[in-house]
């Protein structure tokens, strides 16, 4: 038996898609070379079982040659040397077994590991977006561990189900009236199954459902912990959290005491079994008449414990085989997943000359019905850079995902130079092109770790040459280690400026042929955005480069702007062109980049605040009232002065005013 | 919570036993009550060999149904009897439990940010969670069941003990005219063996089996790490090199697991008990056929061992998971006798000026405590901020922005200098009474996953609603508020809830109203937000602003020009500070980093640079 932990009896009951024939065959096919070993496992542990059966005989033997007149020491003699062989025999067939098993299960676990591992990286996108990343770990850890114990259960189910047939059939060889007696148990022991079946299961359920909580609430907690020391608040924290710990006491008390029960009623069933033996075996032995000895008898008593334990475990091992079919059920959904986005035969190297990127009709779709891109056209050159901008879900960022291939177009098709991306080896098309995602993802590890990623065989000087250009050097150097600063949880001891620094490290030091950056820079100050700007300028001058952008600076630098909305390509053109085009460019640029800039911001603010204003005033106009002089002053402040304002807006914001109180 | 005194546990068994310690009296009873039903539990294997002496030689009769009765009701008498038991423990030890995870979780809150800075939050929820339940795990019911196990080898001693002293008189086999009491012998030797084998074994494996749990944790991490970053894994072509960390460490993993098997394969105390069975049933046989005992002590003595030999399962084990729950006791006592090195002042200062002066007198600050190469995130940082003043706080990341502002939070003391206001060293003053006066808008704005309402709120734990509703209003909140299908009531985080980052910084500006504190941090750096969003943003800003100092960090231009002081950090050293027109003539980097903003060249063409000053 593998050592679980203290919640090792729990076992999931979850619905299953597949046959139960379905999965034990995969299960036993994923066997594959551990095959051998856990059939010889299995054997050992048969035959075990087995020795164990014989060993109460040999005690049997024993106690009637005591009990005929004239035996000797000699005879017994012989009996002692045979049983402790026995027991020696089954004590190394038992080791032999748990060896044997040991190693073969162990390998078997890491197998699937390494199997579901590998499909999970490879498998499609969309299925990483759509589970939680705990969830698709625990594919990994808990379901391969759950497997594991499932092999193991099968076996014991074996032996146990041997150990159980044959202490039956000798108590019926020994006497059908004791066999029928020791019978009395399984009442008891069925009563036992089905109260941890049914009230169990739910105590156990509820108690770990209480103990999620706790847990969830420690780790939100945790994560706020400088909220709640800024705002005072750790008492009522505390308090809550005691609420909630008092709930998981009283759910896991009631779960303790049924635990705490199970020994002492399956002792006491053990005791009664003793007592009826005793009492139905007393009248066969005694008499004239006699049809069994006593020593038949002690063997009645022993074998009734042995026949007892099996059945208890058989019917408690029923929950680990449902959790186990259940986690090979999961699994089967992750390895039957044939990734979309694969390699071919016909797959090649991305070539020298292939660059400049193309889209031809593309229209994509996450979910179908819902399309994405519709009909995208366009043509990058070799070494342009271009901006691509829009309202957040025109498709800016599909845009990005396409070109990286984490998902194939529904139609249409996306070629770099000469060349479709789906016949581009995946490994040759990552090496040429990089992403700067929008929201910075670090791997626990060093700061260094995590720029080299980017490029493995990286010298730490050459890293730290790229920093100092970048201006990211400056912050590095005043952390705790500097570059051997660990980062940990995504990076929880950084800025968000500070993470996006170190992702735009990554993606300059791997120094790819086509640079696609997706508001790389958002999170930065305006300053090191321009010195993160100058240097992609100098390291990335006359590469392809798609921009997302969101500042005005970058938009007029790209050599062409795109303009997206609602997954189309509505306008492209050079910054001052589309500006003069007066489309939705001119919208956009007027709503969000325009304020960005300081001379506008006086007017700005005026048109915004009477769309504003105009948009929230609620029909129910109070009493006319004054502005406070407050608001006067922060009108000034905001560069508005009260006596420009319209008189109809005047009142409209006195009809604010007067409907806020 | 600040004045709570810490009790530091001594050492981990001291931790450990803390619980028990605490009920003296229920787990001396459970503990008699234990040994009370250990004797029950064995005493039917005595009755069995005296009733099939009564058969042998009486047959049956009264004396036969009674002995069979007696059994049936020490049945019973053992069923509730442990079931007392268990009950005792379950309490005593499951309220250990739950007391000892608050007290855990009550001093992981109260332990300085340094702490949660250097120490990773998941370690810390697996200790919470995992390491308390070993603990109590390794109270009830390993110990609880090693305490029964224990005592029933006592017993079996005794009672094979007593069988000797039956035959004393005439013993069978003597040494130089000693008697040789075989049944003795054969306990009190071959129990201390078992035992000692049975602790080498949980001592041998113990250590296998937590590097295999950490490796599992590693194995874990490295996976979840991976599936959370997988983007990134595929942008840069990573995956055989992934594939092959993952299968060094899962690789390691098997051959934990394997050896951990191995070692419990081949379990040598089960051999001694062999022997001795092997030895009482020997000296056993002979005893009957010389006549010193009859066959059914006999059967007693053998049935006993068997009886005892059950316990080959379960002793090696609780012995382990025992030993184990030291292990996970050290660790979290580790945890908690961490040293803060934010101490609280024992008399806290009167009359703190919370509108006057802030002044920072030559701070120097790192978040390095105890490394080598000491980096700063300040170094020889001074400034006078007036009471009341608004304050724009620039510079590149790691300059020393947010370091400014965790000092002043008190979240942090300063490594070197000071940091008062209206003349009072921080220190001297309370955090708590701190956070009440500092109120903080953060970058990354945290909420809870509780109702909008309870998150506003958390300004202020006493605010009617009339209060929210207002403290919304102020902060431009209440119209995003409204749109939602169950406005105020509307949990954070549920069924899809989110919000964008312009309103979640709206609503931590409402927060921060609630509060209403005398100094007002922000770290304000949420960019690419369109025209209107930045509209109410402001609107928002300079409402909580409106009677108070505040600090704010900023990228933004108009707050650059609205403030009284601006203050540019930079490598954690004052670079420069003053107001705005100021700094643009008597600021060469002032001037640097504006330019860089967009719409500035204007601004700077009007204003000539005139050198610095100092």
């Amino acid at each position: 038996m593998a050592h679980r932990g203290p919640r090792g009896l729990l076992g999931h009951k979850e619905k299953r898609s597949r046959p139960v024939g379905t999965l034990l065959r995969r299960m036993f096919g994923y066997l594959g070379k551990f095959r051998k070993l856990v059939a010889i496992g299995a054997i050992l542990s048969l035959i075990g079982t087995v020795v164990n059966l014989i060993n109460p005989l040999v005690l049997r033997e024993g106690l009637t040659v005591l009990g005929l007149e004239g035996s000797t020491i000699e005879a017994v003699l012989f009996l002692v040397v045979f049983y402790l062989i026995l027991r020696i025999l089954g004590w190394l067939l038992n080791g032999g077994y748990t060896w044997v098993l040991s190693g073969a299960q162990a390998g078997f676990v890491q197998k699937i590991q390494q199997d579901v591992y590998n499909h999970l990286i490879d498998t499609d996108l969309s299925y990483h977006k759509s589970e939680q990343s705990g969830d698709v770990t625990s594919r990994v850890t808990s379901d391969t561990e759950s497997l594991g114990i499932g092999i193991q259960i099968f076996i014991d189910v074996a032996s146990q189900m041997t150990l159980l047939i044959g202490t039956f059939i000798v108590l019926v060889l020994i006497s059908p009236t004791i066999a029928l007696t020791s019978l009395v148990v399984v009442p008891g022991v069925v009563f036992i199954a089905v109260l941890f079946g049914t009230v169990g299961q739910k105590i156990m359920l509820a108690s770990r459902r209480a103990y999620g909580k706790v847990s969830g609430q420690i780790a939100e907690n945790l994560s706020g912990v400088h909220i709640a020391k800024a705002f005072n608040r750790e008492d009522e924290i505390a308090e809550k959290m005691l609420e909630l710990n008092e709930k998981a006491y009283k759910h896991g008390f009631r779960f303790m005491i049924l635990m705490s029960a199970l020994q002492p009623m399956v002792r006491s069933i053990g005791i009664f079994a003793i007592a009826a033996i005793l009492f139905v075996g007393g009248s066969l032995v005694a008499g004239t008449a006699a049809i069994l000895t006593t020593a038949d008898l002690f063997l009645g008593v022993i074998l009734v414990s042995n026949f007892m334990w099996p059945l208890l475990h058989l019917a408690m091992m029923a929950s680990q085989v449902q959790a186990s079919l259940a986690a090979m059920d999961r699994i089967s959904d992750v390895i039957e997943a044939e990734p979309a986005i694969a390699d071919t035969p016909e797959s090649e190297p991305l070539h020298e000359e292939s660059d400049g990127i193309t889209f031809r009709d593309v229209t994509f779709s996450y979910v179908e019905g819902t399309l994405v891109l519709k009909n995208i056209d366009f043509h990058i050159k070799p070494g342009e850079t271009v901006a691509l901008v829009g309202h957040t879900g025109a498709g800016k960022t599909t845009v990005a995902a396409l070109i990286n291939r984490f998902y194939d177009p529904d139609s249409g098709c996306i070629k770099i130079g000469d060349q479709d991306l789906r016949n581009i080896k995946l490994e040759s098309l990552h090496d040429n092109l990089s992403l700067i995602p929008q929201i910075p993802y670090l791997f626990d590890g060093t700061i260094i770790e995590n720029i080299r990623y980017g490029n493995a065989s990286a010298t730490n000087e050459e890293i730290k040459e790229l920093c100092r250009l970048i201006g990211a050097d400056d912050f590095i150097d005043v952390l705790a280690d500097g570059y051997d600063t660990y980062i940990i949880e995504d990076g929880k001891n950084l800025s968000a400026g500070q993470k996006q620094m170190i992702t735009i490290a990554r993606t300059m030091l791997a120094d790819p042929k086509i640079l696609i950056l997706d508001e790389a820079t958002s999170r930065l100050d305006a300053y090191s955005e321009s010195l993160v700007q100058e240097a992609q300028e100098k390291l990335f001058a006359g590469r392809t480069t798609i921009v997302i952008a969101h500042r005005l600076t970058t938009i007029a630098n790209a050599s062409r702007v795109f303009v997206f909305e609602q997954g189309e390509l509505i306008e492209r053109g050079t910054h001052e062109e589309l500006l003069a085009y007066g489309g939705v460019f001119k919208n956009l640029y007027d709503t969000y980049y325009a304020h960005q800039g300081i001379t506008e911001i006086t007017e700005d603010i005026a048109s915004v605040a009477s769309l504003e204003v105009s948009r929230t005033v609620s029909a129910s106009g109070g009493g006319s009232m004054e502005i406070p002089p407050e608001a006067i002053e922060k009108m000034r402040a905001m560069g508005m002065d009260p006596e420009d304002i319209p008189p109809e807006m005047m009142e409209k914001i006195r009809e604010r005013m007067s409907s806020r109180k | 919570m600040a004045d709570k005194r810490r009790k530091k546990y001594k050492s981990a068994s001291n931790y450990m036993f803390s619980g028990l310690a605490k009920s003296p009296g229920v787990i001396f009873g459970a503990l008699v009550l234990t040994v009370i039903s250990s004797v029950l539990v064995l005493f039917p294997n005595v009755l069995l060999g005296e009733a099939i002496d009564v058969l042998d030689t009486v047959g049956l009769g009264e004396e036969f149904n009674t002995i069979i009765l007696t059994i049936f009701v020490i049945g019973v008498t053992y069923l509730v009897m442990y079931f007392i038991v268990g009950y005792s423990w379950a309490v005593v030890t499951l309220r250990w439990e739950r007391d000892a995870r608050q007290e855990f979780f009550e001093i992981l809150q109260d332990n300085s940010m340094a702490f949660h800075d250097e120490i990773d939050s998941k370690k810390l929820l697996s200790v919470a969670m995992q390491d308390i339940n070993w603990v109590r795990f390794s109270l009830n019911p390993a110990l609880r069941n090693l305490v029964f196990a224990l005592a029933s080898f006592g017993i079996t001693s005794i009672l094979l003990i007593q069988i000797d002293f039956t035959i004393i008189v005439n013993p069978p086999f003597t040494i130089l005219g000693f008697p040789l009491h075989v049944f003795s012998l054969t306990m009190l030797l071959g129990s201390p063996i078992y035992l000692y084998f049975a602790y080498r074994y949980a001592n041998t494996i113990e250590p296998v089996r937590r590097e295999k749990s950490e490796q599992m944790e590693e194995l874990t991490s490295v996976s979840q790490g991976v599936f959370r970053g997988i983007e990134v894994v595929r942008a840069f072509g990573a995956e055989d090199v992934e594939k092959k960390r993952f299968e060094d460490v899962s690789k390691t993993y098997e051959k934990l697991v394997a050896k951990e098997g191995r070692l419990a394969a081949f379990y040598i105390p089960a051999l001694i008990l062999i022997g001795m069975t092997t030895v009482a049933f020997f000296y056993g046989s002979y005893a009957v056929l010389e006549g010193y005992i009859t066959v059914g002590k006999m059967i007693e003595v053998l049935s006993l061992l068997i009886t005892i030999s059950g316990f080959n399962f379960m002793l090696p084990r609780m012995l382990l998971v025992l030993r184990g729950g030291y292990v996970n006791a050290r660790r979290i006592v580790d945890i908690l006798n961490w040293e803060d090195p934010l101490v609280e002042p024992k008399k806290e200062s009167e009359q703190i000026d919370w509108t006057g002066e802030i002044v920072f007198d030559n701070v120097s600050f790192t978040y390095n405590n105890g490394g080598d190469n000491v980096h700063y995130a300040l170094k020889d940082f001074s400034i006078r901020i007036p009471g009341g003043s608004r304050v724009a706080l620039i510079g590149g990341p790691g300059g020393g922005k947010s370091t400014i502002l965790k000092l002043l939070l008190r979240f942090y003391d300063p490594t070197e200098g000071c940091v008062s206001v209206g003349g009072t060293d921080i220190r001297q003053i309370r955090t708590e009474t701190v956070r009440d006066n500092v109120g903080l808008v953060e970058q990354d704005i945290f909420l809870f996953r509780m109702s909008i309402k309870d998150n506003i709120a958390f300004g202020r734990e006493e605010a009617t609603d009339e209060e929210i509703a207002l403290a919304a209003q102020r902060a431009q909140a209440e119209e995003f508020i409204l749109d939602l299908e169950e406005e105020y009531d509307a949990r954070i985080g549920e069924r899809g809830m989110t919000l964008s980052g312009g309103q979640r910084q709206r609503l931590a500006i409402a927060r921060a109203l609630i509060q209403d504190p005398k100094i007002l941090l922000l770290d304000d750096s949420v960019s690419a937000v369109d025209a209107q969003t930045e509209f109410m943003m402001r609107k928002a800003l300079s409402e909580v602003m409106m009677g108070r100092t505040s600090i704010t960090v900023t990228q933004r231009l108009r707050t650059l020009l609205e403030s009284d002081l601006v203050i540019i950090v930079d490598k954690g050293k004052l670079i420069a500070s003053g107001c705005h027109e100021d700094l643009l003539r008597t600021s060469k980097h002032y001037r640097q980093i504006f330019r860089r903003l967009p719409g500035a060249e204007q601004v700077l063409e009007t204003v000539a640079y005139e050198g610095d000053i100092a």
